[in-house]
């Protein structure tokens, strides 16, 4: 018998009796100081976040931000200072030095001020974690309460991407005696503008 | 092996007074962060009785679950594997990296990796293996296993971790500011991210329903590692699944809060297809788990999402060190599953506390933390693992507790003992029980004397 089999037959054999499955909480309503919160809730994590500066000033304020940034990654027209291009197949030795990436997120949450990031919004998956610093646009439209709206408006059950992911803040560790250190091995900030 | 192990282990901890306060108080602060963000979320304890029915259900019919993952991971291009034991786990992850050469693996956090002994079994086999969560990264250099499953170098000092730096980082002996030793080690730990062959991470949640998983960690190194490497391999136990995605939004507000105080980790990762090019392989492991399943007193601590949350809160743990339990799982949750593993062996862990009923009230899943410890007590004693001064007290204990007249007799004994034999408190200082306590002054009479005398009055 294969090792699944095993697994499979044992746990039939000792799973109890069946138990229902509880209906899930509905999202929470979006508050109308929705984008505030939201704001607070970025820094509080460790990030900085700013709402709705316009078209040209929002290019001058992250080039403001990060004026020493040479190999810089944007995939968003309102940034467009790309200084290196990336794809899958980019060898992983080229990444390695990356200090900008500009990225588009399509889902926010203001109860914890993480962004959303799926494979369509990333050239390469390794993107949002090998930049020294991050920087990420969402529209105040795409901000949900919760959990429980995020995984709503996602659908991720119908239509899953490869892979995505929710950043809430920079890296960080507190691994040496508790203290709080940003930037661990992932970036060093992160700027999230909201438009 | 008898019941004076934790306790006897706990000694080695304690000795250094300094350290035993000031772990004590950075786990209290942590429960302390943890009370204040739970307390800001109104639903939080209907997310908790929800979050606990969903596992309850999920194990029930955890065999058509596991099926169903199986299913959906291979449509998305995954490769999964099933391992029994830890041994065959060792094996299989063994395999595929032979199967591609790798020779350096990049690991992020995984109790499940430590349970199975693997970079020990790896390294024998001439495979490098770093660990690349920080915390992590620091018991390795140490030679040391984690002592807390979310925080495993909290026994640690910084001068300690500045000390095992300056020898393998090359900052100064003198250093211990955290922000300077965290970026010391920035460098080597993302050279060997981008340079390894395979990423290794650990599983926090499956989802049947698409057969992806997620993993959560606060420092990248998980991402970092499986996007730059050609193979990233998940392993997870069989108890890692939940049903559906929307399961998510319980499970993901519970488990930072529960663990750090923090809203959400700052990367909440779904692998669902391998990257391309790469490949992606999941390990499923029971190693014990099928057999646990079928304990009905204690299956419930299957439901168990790794927050730590008991540990921080617990007086005894906070006091003795994660490795006084001398098993991969620490504190109130791992005193509940390692008797399951070998009950001789870990005898001494359901002791190991004070039935305060802590960690039961922060479980995000309601596992009854306190009633599978005061379970497990009975089992040790039936499988005669106390140790014998404890099997003697109990059982006098129990022959005098369960007679009146015994019970009236040993209280007019020990009360005439106490005023008159001055070697009474010097004898009980010896013990266990009276090392910590001052005795009483005797009352002359009992209670059931003085209310005799008094009732009519």
């Amino acid at each position: 018998m294969s090792s699944r089999e095993r697994i499979l037959q044992a746990v039939r054999a000792n799973r109890p009796d069946r138990r229902a499955l509880p209906d899930l909480p509905v999202a929470g309503p979006l508050t109308a100081d929705a984008i505030p919160r939201f704001v607070a809730m970025v820094e509080s994590v460790g990030g900085r976040a700013v709402h709705a500066p316009s078209g040209s000033e929002l290019a001058a304020m992250i080039d403001h931000a990060y004026p020493d940034a040479r190999e810089i990654l944007s995939t968003v027209d309102e940034y467009p200072r790309s200084t290196v291009q990336v794809d899958h197949d980019t060898p992983r030795e080229a990444l390695q030095h990356i200090d900008l990436v500009v990225l588009r997120g399509s889902l926010g949450v203001v109860e914890n001020g993480a962004v959303w990031l799926a494979d369509d919004a990333l050239p390469h998956r390794a993107l949002p974690f090998v930049t020294t610093h991050l920087v990420l646009l969402l529209r105040a439209d795409q901000l949900v309460a919760d959990m429980h709206g995020a995984y709503a408006v996602l659908q991720l059950e119908h239509d899953t991407p490869g892979f995505g992911v929710l950043v809430s803040g920079p890296s960080k560790t507190a691994d040496i005696e508790r203290a709080l250190v940003i930037g661990a091995q992932g970036p060093r900030s992160l700027l999230v503008i909201v438009i | 092996m008898t019941i004076r192990d934790h306790a006897g282990a706990a000694e080695a901890f304690t000795a250094d007074a300094e350290r035993t306060a000031w772990h004590d108080e950075a786990l209290w602060f942590v429960r302390a962060k943890r009370d204040e963000v739970t307390h800001a979320i109104p639903e939080w304890e209907a997310l908790r009785t929800i979050a606990s029915g969903i596992k309850a259900h999920t194990l029930s019919l955890l065999d058509d679950y596991l099926e169903e993952f199986e299913r959906n991971a291979v449509a998305h291009g995954v490769t999964v594997h099933w391992a029994t034991d830890a041994d065959e786990h060792n094996r299989i992850i063994l395999g595929i990296l032979r199967e591609r050469g790798a020779t350096r693996l990049v690991k992020s956090k995984s109790m499940l990796t430590e349970e199975c002994g693997l970079n020990h079994y790896l390294e024998a086999q001439g495979i490098t293996v770093v660990d690349s969560d920080l915390g992590e990264r620091i018991v390795q250099l140490g030679h040391e296993a984690p002592s807390h499953i979310v925080m495993p170098a909290i026994h640690k000092r910084k001068a300690e971790v500045g000390a095992l730096f300056a020898q393998h980082f090359g900052t100064s002996p003198e250093e211990d500011d955290p922000n300077r030793l965290a970026d010391a080690a920035r460098g080597p730990l993302r050279r060997a991210l981008f340079g390894a062959d395979a990423a290794l991470t650990g599983v926090n949640f499956a989802i049947a329903e698409t057969g992806g998983i997620v993993v959560c960690t606060n420092e990248g190194n998980a991402d970092l590692g499986c996007h730059l490497a050609p193979v990233h391999i998940a392993c997870m136990g069989i108890e890692k699944l939940i049903p559906r995605v929307a399961d998510l939004g319980v499970f993901l507000r519970l488990l930072a809060r529960s663990a750090t105080g923090q809203p959400i980790t700052a990367y909440t990762s779904h692998f669902v297809r391998p990257r391309t090019p790469g490949q992606f392989h999941v390990v499923i492991v029971d190693n014990g788990r099928s057999e646990h399943l079928g304990r009905p007193d204690f299956r419930e601590a299957l439901a168990c999402i790794r927050c730590g949350a008991c540990l921080n809160t617990c007086p005894v743990y906070r006091r003795s060190g994660g490795h006084s339990y001398g098993a991969t799982i620490p504190g109130p949750i791992g005193a509940i599953l390692s008797p399951g593993i070998d009950l001789a062996k870990h005898a001494s862990l359901p002791f190991a506390s004070t039935l305060c009923g802590s960690c039961g009230d922060v479980c995000p899943v309601k596992i009854d933390i306190p009633g599978q410890l005061y379970r497990w007590r009975q089992l040790v004693a039936r499988g005669g693992h106390l140790d014998v001064p404890k099997r003697r007290a109990m059982g006098c204990l129990g022959r005098i507790l369960g007679s009146r007249r015994y019970y009236e007799w040993a209280g007019a004994i020990g009360r005439m003992m106490l005023r008159l034999a001055p070697a009474v408190p010097w004898l009980v200082r010896r013990t266990a029980w009276g090392r910590e306590r001052e005795l009483p002054v005797a009352p002359r009479e009992s209670f059931r004397d003085w209310y005799r005398r008094n009732r009519d009055t």
